[in-house]
């Protein structure tokens, strides 16, 4: 018997399982697309059943069309989906459904610390995050533009 | 001895985890994993069991030498010790 880390793939009908009888699971997410609030390995991220619908700043775990588990932040709700955002991301995902929603997160533990997902000052942190991420992410867009542009300019003219 | 109350054993791809579940929580992050023997050991030890039993189990179920499988389940239940699973 050992400790061992296993794919979420291969856990999630276990944690489905659990989940479906009105239970919660605690698990620590290895990606860095949500840091700085979510530390790979270090920190427990608590999941539970997912409402019908998400609303802004939710962290669900969903299944992308490539089979990829994914715990992204939802920075809009648009008419065509979910727009998905990681915190330590500036690319925004598009048109995630709500038949891709497997569970959301309702808090996490740092350390002994629990932090609940409904709190004032995480709802705070939120706003703020993605408030800057957007900003970055329209600055990058910008920059990438130009960029294109000068490229353009330089095989015409030179 | 017996395994604790408040550990779940299931079947993941070729091993099994075990899991702490409370009564509001499942602590996947804790989880430990094991073989088809250690599984096999486990659903022995949900009820109060001895040494020599679960070497008689074991001889019955599985073509392996006396040696070997005492030497199984005595790694086995060293590690359920250390992991403090067991009554």
């Amino acid at each position: 018997m050992e400790n061992s880390q296993i794919a979420l793939s291969e856990l999630w009908p276990v944690m489905k399982e659990q989940i479906d009888c009105g239970k919660t699971v605690i698990f620590s997410p290895n990606g860095t697309s949500m840091l700085p609030l979510m530390r790979p390995n270090i920190d427990r991220v608590m999941l539970k059943k997912a409402p019908k619908k998400l609303k802004k700043y939710d962290i669900p775990l969903y299944l992308r069309d490539n089979g990829q588990f994914v715990l992204h932040r939802v920075v809009a709700v648009l008419e065509d989906g979910y727009v998905m955002c990681g915190d330590h991301q500036y690319k925004r995902e598009y048109g995630v459904k709500d038949g891709q929603i497997l569970a959301i997160a309702c808090g996490m533990y740092k350390g002994d610390d629990f932090v609940p997902f409904d709190g004032k000052k995480y709802i705070n942190y939120c706003k703020k995050q993605v408030a800057k991420k957007h900003i970055y992410g329209e600055y990058m867009r910008l920059r990438n533009f130009a960029g294109r542009i000068k490229k353009k300019l330089k095989r015409q003219f030179l | 001895m017996k395994i604790k109350d408040g550990f779940l054993l299931r079947k993941v791809a070729d091993r099994y985890i075990a899991v702490a579940v409370g009564e509001e929580s499942v602590n996947f992050n804790a989880m430990v994993t094991t073989n088809e023997t250690g599984a096999f050991l486990w659903e022995k030890l949900k009820n109060e069991t001895t040494e020599e039993e679960l070497l008689k189990a074991l001889l019955d179920e599985y073509d392996v030498d006396e040696e070997r499988a005492k030497a199984d389940i005595s790694e086995f239940l060293e590690k359920l010790r250390d992991g403090k699973l067991l009554d």
